[in-house]
Protein backbone atom coordinates (compact mmCIF):
# COMPACT_ATOMS: atom_id res chain seq x y z
CA UNK A 1 0.00 0.00 0.00
CA UNK A 2 2.87 2.50 1.33
CA UNK A 3 4.94 1.66 -2.00
CA UNK A 4 1.86 2.18 -4.33
CA UNK A 5 1.67 6.07 -3.00
CA UNK A 6 5.84 6.48 -3.94
CA UNK A 7 7.72 6.62 -6.36
CA UNK A 8 11.13 4.81 -7.16
CA UNK A 9 13.00 7.40 -6.44
CA UNK A 10 11.24 8.43 -3.42
CA UNK A 11 11.48 5.27 -1.80
CA UNK A 12 15.72 5.23 -2.93
CA UNK A 13 16.11 8.36 -0.66
CA UNK A 14 13.85 7.40 2.05
CA UNK A 15 15.75 3.98 2.71
CA UNK A 16 19.00 6.29 2.49
CA UNK A 17 17.76 8.45 5.37
CA UNK A 18 16.73 5.37 7.27
CA UNK A 19 19.97 4.33 7.02
CA UNK A 20 21.35 7.26 8.18
CA UNK A 21 18.98 6.83 11.08
CA UNK A 22 20.69 4.94 13.40
CA UNK A 23 23.67 7.20 14.08
CA UNK A 24 21.43 10.18 14.81
CA UNK A 25 20.02 7.86 17.20
CA UNK A 26 23.19 6.64 18.70
CA UNK A 27 24.28 10.22 19.13
CA UNK A 28 21.07 10.94 20.83
CA UNK A 29 21.98 7.68 23.13
CA UNK A 30 25.32 9.58 23.96
CA UNK A 31 24.10 12.38 25.34
CA UNK A 32 22.70 11.82 28.41
CA UNK A 33 26.06 9.32 29.37
CA UNK A 34 27.97 12.17 28.75
CA UNK A 35 26.16 14.72 30.25
CA UNK A 36 25.39 12.18 33.51
CA UNK A 37 29.22 11.86 33.64
CA UNK A 38 30.06 15.76 33.64
CA UNK A 39 27.66 15.92 36.91
CA UNK A 40 29.30 13.30 38.06
CA UNK A 41 32.85 15.44 37.69
CA UNK A 42 31.11 18.09 39.11
CA UNK A 43 29.70 16.83 42.35
CA UNK A 44 33.24 14.89 42.98
CA UNK A 45 35.10 18.61 42.61
CA UNK A 46 32.22 20.59 44.83
CA UNK A 47 32.69 17.34 47.61
CA UNK A 48 36.56 17.22 47.07
CA UNK A 49 36.44 21.15 48.22
CA UNK A 50 33.77 20.76 50.95
CA UNK A 51 36.02 18.45 52.35
CA UNK A 52 38.96 20.80 52.43
CA UNK A 53 36.81 23.72 53.55
CA UNK A 54 35.72 21.47 56.61
CA UNK A 55 39.54 20.93 57.99
CA UNK A 56 39.75 17.02 56.64
CA UNK A 57 43.23 17.50 55.04
CA UNK A 58 43.98 14.18 56.68
CA UNK A 59 41.88 12.05 54.05
CA UNK A 60 44.45 11.08 51.38
CA UNK A 61 43.14 11.36 48.05
CA UNK A 62 42.06 8.03 47.86
CA UNK A 63 39.62 8.78 51.14
CA UNK A 64 38.17 11.79 49.16
CA UNK A 65 37.42 9.64 46.01
CA UNK A 66 35.95 6.91 47.93
CA UNK A 67 33.72 9.98 50.03
CA UNK A 68 32.89 11.57 47.04
CA UNK A 69 31.58 8.08 45.26
CA UNK A 70 29.39 7.35 48.52
CA UNK A 71 27.64 10.59 47.64
CA UNK A 72 27.57 10.15 44.44
CA UNK A 73 25.38 6.39 45.39
CA UNK A 74 23.53 8.52 47.74
CA UNK A 75 22.17 11.33 45.41
CA UNK A 76 21.82 9.26 42.29
CA UNK A 77 20.26 5.94 44.59
CA UNK A 78 22.95 3.59 41.95
CA UNK A 79 25.52 1.42 44.06
CA UNK A 80 26.97 1.16 40.90
CA UNK A 81 30.24 2.60 42.10
CA UNK A 82 30.08 0.31 45.14
CA UNK A 83 32.00 -2.36 44.10
CA UNK A 84 35.24 0.13 43.50
CA UNK A 85 35.13 1.56 46.91
CA UNK A 86 35.01 -1.91 48.54
CA UNK A 87 38.02 -2.82 46.07
CA UNK A 88 39.72 0.62 46.96
CA UNK A 89 39.17 -0.17 50.33
CA UNK A 90 41.04 -2.97 50.05
CA UNK A 91 43.86 -2.11 48.19
CA UNK A 92 44.77 0.31 51.06
CA UNK A 93 45.65 -1.72 53.95
CA UNK A 94 48.18 -0.62 55.99
CA UNK A 95 51.01 -2.59 54.91
CA UNK A 96 53.51 -5.05 57.03
CA UNK A 97 56.57 -2.15 57.62
CA UNK A 98 53.96 0.74 57.41
CA UNK A 99 54.90 2.87 59.96
CA UNK A 100 52.83 5.83 59.42
CA UNK A 101 49.13 5.61 57.49
CA UNK A 102 46.52 8.00 57.17
CA UNK A 103 43.00 6.90 56.88
CA UNK A 104 44.17 2.86 57.02
CA UNK A 105 41.69 0.56 55.63
CA UNK A 106 40.98 -2.90 56.57
CA UNK A 107 42.03 -1.86 60.32
CA UNK A 108 40.23 -2.03 63.48
CA UNK A 109 40.65 -2.29 67.26
CA UNK A 110 39.10 -4.56 69.42
CA UNK A 111 36.56 -1.13 71.15
CA UNK A 112 36.40 0.58 67.70
CA UNK A 113 32.25 2.58 67.57
CA UNK A 114 30.43 1.33 64.46
CA UNK A 115 30.26 5.33 63.37
CA UNK A 116 34.65 5.26 64.33
CA UNK A 117 37.16 5.64 61.61
CA UNK A 118 40.29 5.81 62.14
CA UNK A 119 42.60 8.67 60.50
CA UNK A 120 45.85 7.91 61.63
CA UNK A 121 47.80 4.80 62.14
CA UNK A 122 51.33 5.11 63.77
CA UNK A 123 54.44 2.86 64.90
CA UNK A 124 57.77 3.77 65.96
CA UNK A 125 59.92 4.47 62.67
CA UNK A 126 61.16 1.66 60.84
CA UNK A 127 65.11 2.49 61.80
CA UNK A 128 64.74 2.54 65.28
CA UNK A 129 64.98 -1.98 64.38
CA UNK A 130 68.82 -1.00 63.34
CA UNK A 131 69.76 -2.51 66.75
CA UNK A 132 67.67 -5.79 66.49
CA UNK A 133 68.02 -6.37 62.81
CA UNK A 134 71.80 -5.73 62.69
CA UNK A 135 72.07 -8.22 65.62
CA UNK A 136 70.24 -10.78 63.75
CA UNK A 137 72.05 -10.51 60.28
CA UNK A 138 75.31 -11.39 62.67
CA UNK A 139 73.95 -13.89 64.37
CA UNK A 140 72.23 -15.27 60.94
CA UNK A 141 75.74 -15.41 59.66
CA UNK A 142 78.11 -16.48 62.38
CA UNK A 143 77.76 -19.83 61.67
CA UNK A 144 78.73 -19.73 58.36
CA UNK A 145 82.09 -17.27 59.42
CA UNK A 146 82.59 -19.99 62.52
CA UNK A 147 82.94 -22.82 59.82
CA UNK A 148 85.20 -20.38 57.48
CA UNK A 149 87.77 -19.78 60.57
CA UNK A 150 87.94 -23.77 61.29
CA UNK A 151 88.37 -24.18 57.99
CA UNK A 152 91.19 -21.81 57.26
CA UNK A 153 92.91 -22.40 60.60
CA UNK A 154 92.20 -26.02 60.60
CA UNK A 155 91.07 -27.05 63.98
CA UNK A 156 89.41 -29.17 64.52
CA UNK A 157 86.61 -30.11 67.28
CA UNK A 158 87.78 -31.57 69.99
CA UNK A 159 84.57 -33.58 70.28
CA UNK A 160 83.69 -35.70 67.38
CA UNK A 161 79.96 -34.56 66.37
CA UNK A 162 78.64 -36.65 63.76
CA UNK A 163 76.98 -34.79 60.87
CA UNK A 164 72.90 -35.71 61.63
CA UNK A 165 73.68 -34.17 65.33
CA UNK A 166 75.15 -31.07 63.70
CA UNK A 167 72.60 -31.03 61.74
CA UNK A 168 69.87 -31.33 64.70
CA UNK A 169 72.00 -28.14 66.62
CA UNK A 170 72.07 -25.85 63.68
CA UNK A 171 68.68 -25.85 62.89
CA UNK A 172 67.99 -25.40 66.31
CA UNK A 173 70.07 -22.26 66.41
CA UNK A 174 68.41 -21.16 63.56
CA UNK A 175 65.48 -21.27 65.07
CA UNK A 176 66.17 -19.33 68.27
CA UNK A 177 67.55 -16.50 65.95
CA UNK A 178 64.08 -16.68 64.28
CA UNK A 179 62.24 -16.60 67.25
CA UNK A 180 63.99 -13.48 68.33
CA UNK A 181 63.97 -12.20 64.61
CA UNK A 182 59.75 -12.74 65.40
CA UNK A 183 59.31 -11.46 68.52
CA UNK A 184 61.24 -8.16 68.14
CA UNK A 185 59.01 -7.69 64.98
CA UNK A 186 56.05 -8.76 66.49
CA UNK A 187 56.85 -5.76 69.38
CA UNK A 188 57.49 -3.81 67.02
CA UNK A 189 54.50 -4.26 64.64
CA UNK A 190 52.16 -4.43 67.61
CA UNK A 191 53.39 -1.31 69.37
CA UNK A 192 50.63 0.51 67.41
CA UNK A 193 48.80 4.04 68.23
CA UNK A 194 45.57 4.98 66.55
CA UNK A 195 44.26 8.76 66.13
CA UNK A 196 40.47 7.94 65.31
CA UNK A 197 37.65 11.03 65.07
CA UNK A 198 36.83 10.22 68.39
CA UNK A 199 39.57 8.68 70.40
CA UNK A 200 43.31 8.53 70.78
CA UNK A 201 44.15 4.88 71.29
CA UNK A 202 47.22 3.45 72.53
CA UNK A 203 48.76 -0.17 71.96
CA UNK A 204 51.60 -1.06 73.66
CA UNK A 205 53.16 -4.70 73.33
CA UNK A 206 55.82 -5.54 75.36
CA UNK A 207 58.25 -8.72 75.98
CA UNK A 208 55.36 -11.32 74.37
CA UNK A 209 53.86 -11.59 77.73
CA UNK A 210 52.01 -8.49 78.30
CA UNK A 211 49.96 -5.52 76.67
CA UNK A 212 48.41 -2.42 77.55
CA UNK A 213 45.27 -0.56 75.75
CA UNK A 214 45.12 2.84 76.72
CA UNK A 215 42.79 5.59 75.06
CA UNK A 216 40.78 8.53 75.91
CA UNK A 217 38.42 10.63 73.66
CA UNK A 218 39.65 13.56 71.63
CA UNK A 219 37.84 16.34 73.65
CA UNK A 220 39.40 15.42 76.59
CA UNK A 221 43.23 16.55 75.34
CA UNK A 222 44.46 19.76 76.34
CA UNK A 223 47.45 20.00 74.81
CA UNK A 224 50.01 18.02 72.36
CA UNK A 225 53.75 18.86 71.79
CA UNK A 226 56.61 17.10 70.24
CA UNK A 227 60.13 16.82 70.29
CA UNK A 228 62.43 15.74 67.44
CA UNK A 229 66.26 15.49 68.91
CA UNK A 230 69.37 13.96 67.72
CA UNK A 231 71.20 13.18 64.51
CA UNK A 232 69.19 10.39 63.59
CA UNK A 233 65.71 11.61 64.92
CA UNK A 234 66.53 14.84 62.22
CA UNK A 235 68.31 12.78 59.36
CA UNK A 236 65.15 10.43 59.09
CA UNK A 237 62.53 12.87 60.46
CA UNK A 238 60.99 11.01 63.64
CA UNK A 239 60.39 12.08 66.84
CA UNK A 240 57.71 11.58 70.22
CA UNK A 241 54.87 13.23 69.98
CA UNK A 242 52.98 14.03 73.85
CA UNK A 243 49.17 14.57 74.30
CA UNK A 244 48.57 15.50 77.57
CA UNK A 245 44.66 15.01 78.81
CA UNK A 246 42.49 16.33 81.40
CA UNK A 247 41.96 15.56 85.06
CA UNK A 248 43.88 12.59 85.86
CA UNK A 249 47.62 13.44 85.07
CA UNK A 250 47.70 10.97 81.80
CA UNK A 251 49.98 11.62 79.08
CA UNK A 252 49.76 9.16 75.43
CA UNK A 253 53.41 9.42 74.27
CA UNK A 254 53.78 8.65 70.92
CA UNK A 255 57.76 7.44 70.73
CA UNK A 256 60.06 7.84 67.66
CA UNK A 257 57.08 8.02 65.37
CA UNK A 258 57.91 9.65 61.53
CA UNK A 259 56.41 12.63 60.60
CA UNK A 260 55.65 14.05 64.71
CA UNK A 261 55.00 17.83 63.09
CA UNK A 262 52.09 16.27 60.94
CA UNK A 263 50.83 14.22 63.18
CA UNK A 264 50.80 16.71 65.62
CA UNK A 265 49.03 19.38 63.25
CA UNK A 266 46.29 16.62 62.43
CA UNK A 267 45.73 16.23 66.88
CA UNK A 268 45.49 20.04 66.77
CA UNK A 269 42.78 20.32 64.01
CA UNK A 270 40.91 17.09 65.50
CA UNK A 271 40.85 18.74 68.97
CA UNK A 272 41.02 22.37 67.64
CA UNK A 273 43.46 23.78 69.88
CA UNK A 274 47.47 24.71 69.24
CA UNK A 275 50.71 22.82 69.74
CA UNK A 276 54.40 23.48 71.26
CA UNK A 277 57.37 22.31 69.27
CA UNK A 278 60.26 22.17 71.10
CA UNK B 1 78.12 -57.05 87.05
CA UNK B 2 78.77 -56.85 82.88
CA UNK B 3 74.70 -55.84 82.88
CA UNK B 4 75.27 -53.01 85.00
CA UNK B 5 78.34 -51.70 82.99
CA UNK B 6 76.41 -51.82 79.64
CA UNK B 7 73.31 -49.70 81.45
CA UNK B 8 75.94 -47.33 82.66
CA UNK B 9 77.93 -46.97 79.42
CA UNK B 10 75.67 -44.22 77.63
CA UNK B 11 76.18 -41.93 80.68
CA UNK B 12 79.64 -42.18 80.53
CA UNK B 13 79.74 -40.30 77.58
CA UNK B 14 79.66 -36.84 78.35
CA UNK B 15 77.91 -36.14 74.97
CA UNK B 16 74.79 -37.93 76.60
CA UNK B 17 73.96 -35.04 78.63
CA UNK B 18 74.38 -32.48 76.13
CA UNK B 19 71.90 -34.06 73.77
CA UNK B 20 69.39 -34.39 76.49
CA UNK B 21 69.60 -31.22 77.34
CA UNK B 22 69.28 -30.10 73.56
CA UNK B 23 66.11 -32.37 73.59
CA UNK B 24 64.80 -30.43 76.81
CA UNK B 25 65.64 -26.80 75.39
CA UNK B 26 63.79 -28.23 71.82
CA UNK B 27 60.65 -29.07 73.85
CA UNK B 28 60.76 -25.71 75.78
CA UNK B 29 61.21 -23.86 72.66
CA UNK B 30 58.17 -25.56 71.40
CA UNK B 31 55.84 -24.59 73.96
CA UNK B 32 57.68 -20.63 73.56
CA UNK B 33 56.14 -21.09 70.06
CA UNK B 34 52.78 -22.21 71.13
CA UNK B 35 52.82 -18.96 73.35
CA UNK B 36 54.22 -17.10 70.60
CA UNK B 37 50.93 -18.25 68.17
CA UNK B 38 48.60 -17.58 70.98
CA UNK B 39 49.83 -13.87 71.41
CA UNK B 40 49.96 -13.31 67.95
CA UNK B 41 45.98 -14.44 67.97
CA UNK B 42 45.00 -12.28 70.57
CA UNK B 43 46.90 -9.11 69.75
CA UNK B 44 44.93 -9.52 66.24
CA UNK B 45 41.92 -9.42 68.17
CA UNK B 46 42.91 -6.42 69.97
CA UNK B 47 44.14 -4.76 66.82
CA UNK B 48 43.26 -6.31 63.28
CA UNK B 49 45.18 -5.42 60.09
CA UNK B 50 43.64 -7.97 57.36
CA UNK B 51 46.41 -9.41 55.30
CA UNK B 52 49.40 -8.29 57.40
CA UNK B 53 47.97 -9.80 60.20
CA UNK B 54 47.25 -13.21 58.60
CA UNK B 55 50.69 -13.60 57.55
CA UNK B 56 51.99 -13.07 61.22
CA UNK B 57 49.57 -15.96 62.39
CA UNK B 58 51.01 -17.98 59.18
CA UNK B 59 54.54 -17.83 59.75
CA UNK B 60 53.80 -18.01 63.46
CA UNK B 61 52.03 -21.25 62.88
CA UNK B 62 54.84 -22.41 60.79
CA UNK B 63 57.31 -21.69 63.54
CA UNK B 64 55.57 -24.30 65.67
CA UNK B 65 55.61 -26.78 62.86
CA UNK B 66 58.93 -26.42 62.60
CA UNK B 67 59.81 -26.77 66.11
CA UNK B 68 57.62 -29.83 66.27
CA UNK B 69 59.45 -31.74 64.14
CA UNK B 70 62.98 -30.39 65.03
CA UNK B 71 61.81 -32.00 68.61
CA UNK B 72 60.82 -35.52 66.83
CA UNK B 73 63.46 -35.15 64.74
CA UNK B 74 66.01 -34.70 68.03
CA UNK B 75 64.44 -37.18 69.92
CA UNK B 76 65.40 -39.78 67.17
CA UNK B 77 68.90 -38.97 65.88
CA UNK B 78 70.13 -37.58 69.28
Amino acid sequence: MWKDDKTDLEIKILNLKFNHMPDIFIANKKEPDELKRESKRKLIKEEEHSVMLHGKEVLDNTAKHIHSSKLLDDISGKKTTSKKIEKTKISNPPGLLSAFRVNPRGLHYNEQDEDEEILLLLRRHFITNTPWVFLSIILLISPFLIAFVFNLTDISFIFSISSSSLLIYISFYYLIVFAYMFINFITWYYNVSLITNKKLVDICFQDVIYHDVSMTKLNLIESVNYVQSGFFGSFFGFGNVYAETAGKSLRFDFISIPKPERVVNILEDLIGGSSDAE
Amino acid sequence: MQSEQIILYPFQNPFVFIKIGIVILIFFYVVFSFIIFKRVKIMNNVVEQSQSSFILVLISLINIIFAILLFLTAIVIL
